[in-house]
């Protein structure tokens, strides 16, 4: 038996069909149900769907041998015992630094405001810049315009988001895009089918 | 807080647990020792150097606290290996010497959300041999002690870090690009190697590249010494595991070959093993050869050995 765990949202649509390519389909049915462990076209693969933040967890403890996961959770998390085989070349963004100016991050303590902690701690450390670090669940721009902080750490796509809010990106941090990970001891133990998932996914990219 | 909680990661066992581990434990220890590996009891505290070595992954697990007689720093230790290589330096020969342990050790952090910070580390390590007959030895005695806490069946998962250090020896990497290239490897990240070429000119690029996708059954191995022809630590590590498979194919364990292999401790320097069962979600033993570990006790020794948390695996049956 091999469970799959996807993230729920944009990036499982963009998954399903690179899935079904390498053979593996999920009826609509399933997917719109409540069902929390889905049914697939083979009897020995599960699919559950669960939050992107939850992937690497679910796959630590062993709940799911497959994930697909974004990089940005995957560094935030550590990621540790995980096999990191696959770009999958989807939900690609940039995980950058941005404020309302360059002037902002002149700061002997700089606050942040951001979701990924570590990646901001790792940042800044690497920068030797001493930083105060807030904390938030959603809305990151809002931190900078209000005086809460004076930057933010986020993921940028089209840049759009930050420009309405007059921020501007300013520091590169990470290239995201999806990954497709496994458990390293399921590798070992379910070796070959592991590895025959692997390559017909990595075929059809 | 209620008095009677246990910090995190900090666990008992009592009644019937605390029964089944000490028998298994006594096993283990007849097990050991009449295969000729002499039980050792390491103190639980040390003087900070000879505890860390050079790990620093081992400095960050390692509990320390200003000794007041001395004045000198002490810690407690966090893995019974360093400790071992201390002993065996102090008695001074060059003969084959085999030890065995089953010691509470602990952490500052646990290895992983099962660990605790105190587990109790079984190990054996021998030490005086550099020959694969040695590293064949404590496999079949890790796989041994698998069998006697009825964990079956086991895969084991075989690799040779020499493989990667004949490698980076031509290489000019400073320590934080090396350390970098290491946690790719670490994580199998094919993704972020492919970056990590693009980013720094290395000799062996295209041999980084395949070493990380060398794995699976026997056939890896001749594929492998057709890439590393030309480098020949490499071709020797390769040629050694091809030995050790063939020895260990009496055993019937499942063998899967990886020489993208590696290990959270910087000490190993040649093959590195590790065991899994598929109802477990990390690996339940592991071990390798570490032939430089002696040097900080003023001796060269070679040696290889393997260890396990026995409070965890005689709790999961």
């Amino acid at each position: 038996m091999l469970t799959i765990a996807l993230s729920k949202g944009r990036i499982l649509e963009q998954t399903l069909p690179l899935l079904k390519k390498a053979g593996l389909k999920i009826a609509d049915a399933e997917l719109n149900s409540r069902k929390l462990i889905l049914d697939t076209n083979l009897d020995d693969v599960k699919v559950i769907v669960i939050r992107a933040t939850d992937v690497p967890v679910f796959l630590q403890h062993g709940a799911a041998d497959i994930g697909i996961a974004g990089k940005d959770v995957l560094l935030e998390h550590g990621a540790n015992g995980l096999f990191e085989l696959l770009d999958l070349g989807i939900a690609k963004c940039k995980l950058m630094v941005a404020a309302r100016d360059e002037g902002k991050l002149k700061q002997s303590t700089l606050k942040i405001a951001t979701k990924y902690v570590n990646s901001a701690k790792r940042h800044f450390e690497g920068k030797n810049q001493q930083i105060e670090i807030i904390k938030l669940y959603g809305a990151m721009e809002l931190a900078p315009v209000v005086g809460l902080a004076h930057c933010i750490v986020d993921l940028v796509d089209t840049g759009n988001t930050l420009k309405a809010n007059g921020l501007v990106p300013l520091e590169h941090i990470e290239n995201i895009s999806t990954r497709l990970v496994v458990n390293a001891a399921s590798f070992k133990t379910k070796n070959v089918q592991i590895k025959s998932w692997v390559q017909a996914i990595e075929k059809n990219l | 807080m209620n008095t009677w909680q246990l910090p995190e990661s900090i666990d008992e066992l009592v009644g019937d647990r605390a029964l089944e581990f000490e028998s298994v434990r006594r096993q283990l220890i007849d097990l050991y020792t009449k295969k000729g590996f002499s039980l050792v009891i390491p103190p639980m505290v040390e003087n900070i150097e000879s505890l860390l070595l050079t790990s620093d992954s081992i400095n960050e697990k390692t509990f320390k606290f200003l000794d007041p007689t001395s004045g000198k720093m002490l810690g407690v230790h966090a893995d019974i290996t360093p400790q071992i290589a201390r002993i065996d330096a102090k008695q001074g020969n060059n003969k084959v010497a085999k030890y065995c342990y089953i010691n509470a050790i602990l952490q500052t952090r646990a290895d992983d959300f099962y660990a605790s910070r105190s587990p109790i580390q079984a190990g054996a390590e021998l030490y005086g041999s550099d020959d694969i007959s040695a590293d064949v030895e404590v496999i079949e005695l890790m796989l041994e002690s698998l069998k006697l806490l009825s964990i079956k069946p086991i895969t084991l998962s075989l690799g040779n870090v020499a493989v990667f250090n004949a490698l980076i020896a031509e290489e000019a990497l400073d320590e934080g690009k090396l350390s970098e290239l290491r946690q790719i490897f670490v994580k199998r990240s094919t993704p972020d190697l492919v970056v990590f070429l693009q980013d720094n000119t290395l000799i062996y690029g295209d041999k980084f590249s395949a070493l990380m996708r060398l794995e699976g059954n026997a056939s890896i191995l001749d594929e492998a010494l057709v890439i590393f022809k030309d480098i020949p630590k490499a071709k020797t590590a390769i040629q050694d595991l091809l030995k050790i498979n063939e020895k260990l194919s009496a055993t019937g364990v499942e063998v899967v070959l990886d020489l993208g292999e590696f290990k959270a401790y910087e000490y190993h320097t040649g093959v590195v093993f590790s065991a899994y069962n598929e109802n477990y979600p990390k690996a339940l033993a592991q071990g390798g050869r570490y032939n430089g570990l002696s040097a900080s006790f003023g001796c060269s020794r070679a040696a290889t050995g393997f260890s396990f948390d026995l409070k965890f695996l005689s709790q999961r049956n």
